[in-house]
């Protein structure tokens, strides 16, 4: 599965990041590369919440990555 | 394992003065004047270098953002010693809404420049889109994909 990263900003300096595909708690270590980089390019994030996903979101990501791949040896 | 985590974001500009640098050559200066710039695109807005209070005085700032219906406009201004950024308006008579909504752009503008700046270096493919919501106002959504 390929590991991405899904960042939601909204309207009042609030970042929603989402980490998917990662193995492990290399999600965490990612986080935090991300943050070191974005303080020095001038930018703070001061963590509020961490929430790891469950088991079932994981295994619908997975899911959703193997009915992808089914897809396209069918086609 | 994969999370959600969410931050609450601050502009501080301090990597080139920690390497005893002028807060100008920052990656984040220019950043911020990418910022300020889109803004006022979004917004059919003027960028200048000053600002005025109630009285007509003028105050000079690093970047300034004006329009036609708000002619005293709001500035930005970063300390030179500490990188903080300060935004400066006289928002007395009824200017605290625009003057808040055009600040709160630019951090929105500064924070997207800088997650898709981020993720790039970190060797992301980066995709950005702008969603805009009924109540809570335009959101950017990043996508980076390893």
């Amino acid at each position: 599965m390929a590991r991405s990263v899904r960042a939601e900003i909204g309207a009042r300096r609030e970042i929603k990041v989402e980490f998917s595909g990662f193995p492990g708690e290399s999600c965490f270590d990612e986080a935090e590369r991300l943050k070191e980089v974005l303080k020095e390019l001038g930018l703070w994030a001061i963590p509020v919440t961490v929430t790891p996903k469950t088991s079932s979101e994981i295994a619908r990501e997975i899911g959703e990555e193997i009915a992808e791949k089914k897809k396209v040896l069918h086609s | 394992m994969s999370h959600i985590s969410s931050y609450q974001a601050d502009i501080k500009l301090q990597t080139a003065l920690e390497q005893g640098k002028s807060v100008e050559q920052d990656p984040g200066w220019e950043i911020l004047n990418e910022a300020v710039w889109a803004c006022a695109e979004e917004m059919n807005l003027d960028v200048g270098h000053s600002i005025r209070d109630y009285y007509g005085r003028l105050v000079y700032c690093d970047w300034s953002l004006a329009g036609p219906a708000f002619d005293r406009g709001i500035g930005i201004r970063v300390n030179r010693d500490t990188g903080d950024v300060m935004f400066i308006c006289d928002s007395y008579g009824g200017y605290e809404r625009i003057a808040g909504e055009i600040k709160e752009k630019v951090i929105q503008n500064y924070i997207a420049l800088c997650v898709t700046r981020a993720l790039s270096s970190l060797n992301y493919e980066v995709e950005v889109e702008e969603v805009k919501h009924p109540v809570e106002g335009k959101k950017v959504l990043v996508k980076g994909v390893l």
